[in-house]
């Protein structure tokens, strides 16, 4: 029995040691080499989640870069940044997509739930002592699986020295479908109430906010809120009075591009919150001409957005 | 408790500590040691179902012991078939109540009389299929006097709870298991070491290989409308060796542990995907069931010694019960069946008993017609398999139909990154070249003790456990945990 025991903990503690070794090795290794910077500069990069992601479609605006991702909360998109200001000097200016959804409960539970840690793993070795507290406080059972799976990464990237990171941080996504409207004749049937209540509103996401905020203020980089396009049915409109307060009381100071009354068609719309291929190539477009007209440098560019809203409106032909 | 949690990383030292070091000096203890450990286990998952083993081990501790004192053949009769209604009933009404109930109104609106009734939300006990047949074989055993009935109780609940095979068998006989808790059980260095080894190979056989067969086979299925044939043959592929490797994974878990605990059970899976016919494949495919089913249905039955319509009516009794026993769907009825229909023509032919050893015995390599017989038998599964792992009878047909269509012969793409697919083809390749050098013991890891040097041997189980601990998913139940 002594034998036994004792054979089993020193082969299990070797076990542990070489395991921990490998995996400190390869973290290490990841964090050295892992390359963010794009291969074409570009002054404008936005981040946000599926919103944005399916919104802007970055091959037909100039000099601008789509990293949003799908589920992707404040908390990752600070880790993202982090890492793509530091290697990507040129950078000017950040679009932060900034819409209603971002502020409810939910956004919390995509820092932590099971689905988010194990998709958004490719972050994991690049969190700080704070972050990783809190991952393991919230969820650590995801928390040991998504270091499983970014080991695996680690040292797959590591022995075929793959450290490019760039495609694997987001980009446009091309939606194609349109259910639009047969959600809108399912919404009337059922009358589905709406689901956020007033008190749910996100702590952590929004902390996270912050943070990206200040690290890009101490960047000397500009930052921008963004609300892409949302359908006139879209169920989270409910907390827009949430969403007005938060946004005077908090981040006041940081300008809020709204593009929320973009007209669109429903058969542009790939449901209430996304824009399908149609609707994304359309609001880039103007968007781009936005750009090209210097939005950016106008004094008033809330202003300048409704009036070339309204010029759309005036004319749908154009 | 599943094994492959942290919870039963912490419980299993904690049991093997009391149990060899505090408990050892006297037996009564440690088999009470081993009901309170089991009824731990099992009250992890949900406690108030405690109460239906206690009431199965005393309904039929109490029968074993009245047949020992009662020798009127009606009297003994009538015992028996109380034990039989008791425990089938119990396993009817949680597990195939809705099932009955949603069949006979569906069959009673189809003659224009429909009934409004609802269904009873009922919840699966965990591992009811697996424990009822336990006990159910003890009280039949002692009916037929094959076996001694107990007098002892704690022994009688240890074997009816004993937790390593509780929830996902193996179904253990009483005749094997029961007399193990009689005897003083020693500590011996080499058995507890090859436990050990047979853990370790059933965790890779469920986190490295089926769970993470399994993301790619529940995308594949759940979305198969949206794939071509040959995505959808990709999935069902994935989907044999996740059924595969989770239950017997799941039973070498057990058996492994059983093992430090100083028990021997008995093999559930002798390699059965290098079968060489489906008769073969249901030799070695879940044993404890099919002999089971084989001592207690098909020979009762008169099983092939009844003529031909006897054997073919047997056949297909044996095969649709099993099925139906997986759980309450027509889909395990229509795998059955379709088992039943692989395995006739094999027993009418009399070339059911033609591939008793194992393929390829004593040399590296399997003969080009042996490699032809595995691949067919292999294909058979997988097509049978469809029905077991689909949603209903139609989405099975739908899923075959789309396989046998043009688009076979597309390249197979899916929603799922294709490097993954690849990771996780490599380790099933590594996986059936470990499970054929091992094929000729009890379970494959324990060929590599092959391995002269014992640096070599622990580097091997050392890559094991890294492969482990890299492929760790998201912790999943042992599909059979359902049944």
């Amino acid at each position: 029995m002594k034998t036994f025991i004792y054979k089993t903990s020193i082969f299990i503690g070797i076990s542990i040691f070489l395991i921990s070794m490998i995996f400190i090795i390869t973290n290490s290794l990841v964090k050295k080499n892992a390359k963010f910077s794009f291969k074409t500069p570009v002054n404008n990069v936005i981040f946000g989640h599926s919103h944005s992601e399916c919104a802007f479609n970055d091959s037909l605006i100039n000099n601008f870069k789509n990293l949003s991702e799908s589920r992707e909360s404040y908390f990752y998109s600070f880790q993202k940044i982090k890492k793509v200001l530091a290697q990507n000097k040129e950078i000017k200016n950040v679009f932060i997509e900034f819409s209603n959804k971002q502020i409810t409960k939910e956004m919390d539970s995509w820092i932590w739930d099971d689905l988010s840690i194990n998709s958004k793993s490719l972050y994991l070795p690049f969190l700080d002592k704070d972050d990783i507290n809190l991952l393991f406080n919230k969820n650590s059972k995801s928390f040991i699986t998504g270091n499983s799976k970014s080991f695996r990464e680690n040292i797959t990237n590591s022995i075929m020295c793959n450290y490019d990171y760039t495609n694997k941080i987001g980009g446009y996504r091309r939606l194609e479908r349109d259910i639009t409207y047969s959600l809108i004749i399912n919404l009337k049937r059922n009358a589905i109430p709406f689901r956020n209540k007033k008190n749910d509103i996100s702590i952590k996401n929004i902390e996270y906010l912050d943070k990206i905020i200040s690290y890009c203020n101490k960047k000397n980089v500009n930052i921008f809120f963004v609300r892409s396009p949302q359908h006139l049915y879209c169920r989270n409109n409910n907390n827009e009075m949430e969403f007005i307060k938060i946004m005077n009381e908090k981040f006041k100071n940081i300008v809020f591009l709204d593009f929320n009354d973009f007209p669109l068609k429903n058969e542009e719309y790939a449901d209430y919150s996304h824009l399908n291929y149609k609707g994304a190539r359309k609001f880039s477009l103007w968007f781009n001409e936005l750009l090209e007209k210097g939005l950016l440098s106008k004094t008033n560019k809330r202003d300048f957005i409704i009036d070339e809203i309204k010029k759309i409106n005036d004319n749908p032909q154009n | 408790m599943l094994f492959n949690s942290i919870d039963f990383a912490i419980f299993l030292p904690i049991v093997f500590f009391l149990y060899w070091f505090v408990t050892n000096k006297n037996l009564k203890l440690q088999n009470f040691i081993i009901v309170v450990a089991s009824y731990t286990f099992y009250g992890w998952w949900d406690w108030r179902f405690l109460s239906l083993i206690l009431f199965s081990t005393i309904i039929d501790y109490s029968i074993g012991y009245k047949l020992s004192k009662v020798e009127n053949t009606s009297k003994r009769k009538t015992l028996l078939w109380t034990s039989i209604l008791v425990n089938l009933g119990l396993l009817g009404f949680f597990k195939y109540y809705n099932f009955f109930l949603e069949n006979f109104v569906n069959a009673f609106s189809f003659f224009g009389t429909p009934i409004n009734t609802q269904g009873l939300n009922i919840i699966l006990p965990v591992g009811i299929s697996f424990y009822t047949f336990q006990t159910l074989s003890y009280t039949i055993d002692v009916y037929k006097r094959k076996l001694e009935p107990t007098k002892d109780f704690i022994s009688f609940a240890a074997f009816v709870s004993f937790f390593p095979q509780l929830v996902a068998g193996p179904i253990e006989r009483a005749k094997n298991l029961l007399p193990q808790f009689y005897k003083k059980r020693i500590f011996k260095y080499d058995k507890a070491v090859d436990g050990l080894r047979q853990i370790l190979w059933g965790l890779f056989k469920k986190i490295v290989i089926a769970d993470n067969s399994a993301q790619i086979a529940n995308e594949i299925f759940n979305n198969s409308d949206n794939y071509s044939g040959s995505t959808l043959v990709l999935g069902a592929v994935f989907f044999t060796f996740q059924i595969y490797c989770d239950f017997s994974g799941y039973s070498d878990i057990a058996i492994g542990t059983s093992r430090l605990f100083g028990f021997n059970l008995k093999q559930n899976f002798a390699f059965p995907y290098f079968s060489r016919d489906i008769a073969e494949f249901w030799r070695r495919w879940h044993i404890s069931l099919s002999t089971w089913f084989r001592d207690y249905l098909y020979i009762p039955l008169r099983g092939s010694r009844g003529g031909i319509w006897i054997t073919v009516r047997n056949i297909f009794a044996i095969f649709i019960i099993s099925g139906f026993w997986h759980g309450a769907n027509w889909t395990f009825i229509a795998w059955g069946t379709l088992n039943a229909l692989y395995f006739l023509p094999l027993l009418l032919l009399k070339r059911n008993r033609i591939n008793i050893d194992i393929v390829a015995k004593n040399k590296i390599l399997p003969t080009f017609r042996e490699f032809c017989q595995m691949g067919f038998t292999f294909s058979l599964t997988v097509l049978a398999w469809i029905f077991f792992r689909a949603e209903n009878v139609s989405h099975a047909l739908s899923y075959v139909s789309t396989i046998f269509s043009e688009s076979l012969f597309s390249i197979p793409k899916m929603e799922i990154s294709r490097f993954y697919t690849l990771q996780v083809l490599l380790v099933i390749f590594f996986f059936i070249i470990i499970e054929w050098l091992g094929r000729e013991e009890d379970y494959a890891l324990s060929k590599i003790v092959i391995f002269k040097s014992p640096f070599l041997r622990r580097s091997f189980y050392f890559i094991i456990i890294l492969l482990i601990t890299v492929f760790l998913g998201a912790e999943q139940q042992f599909i059979y945990f359902q049944f």
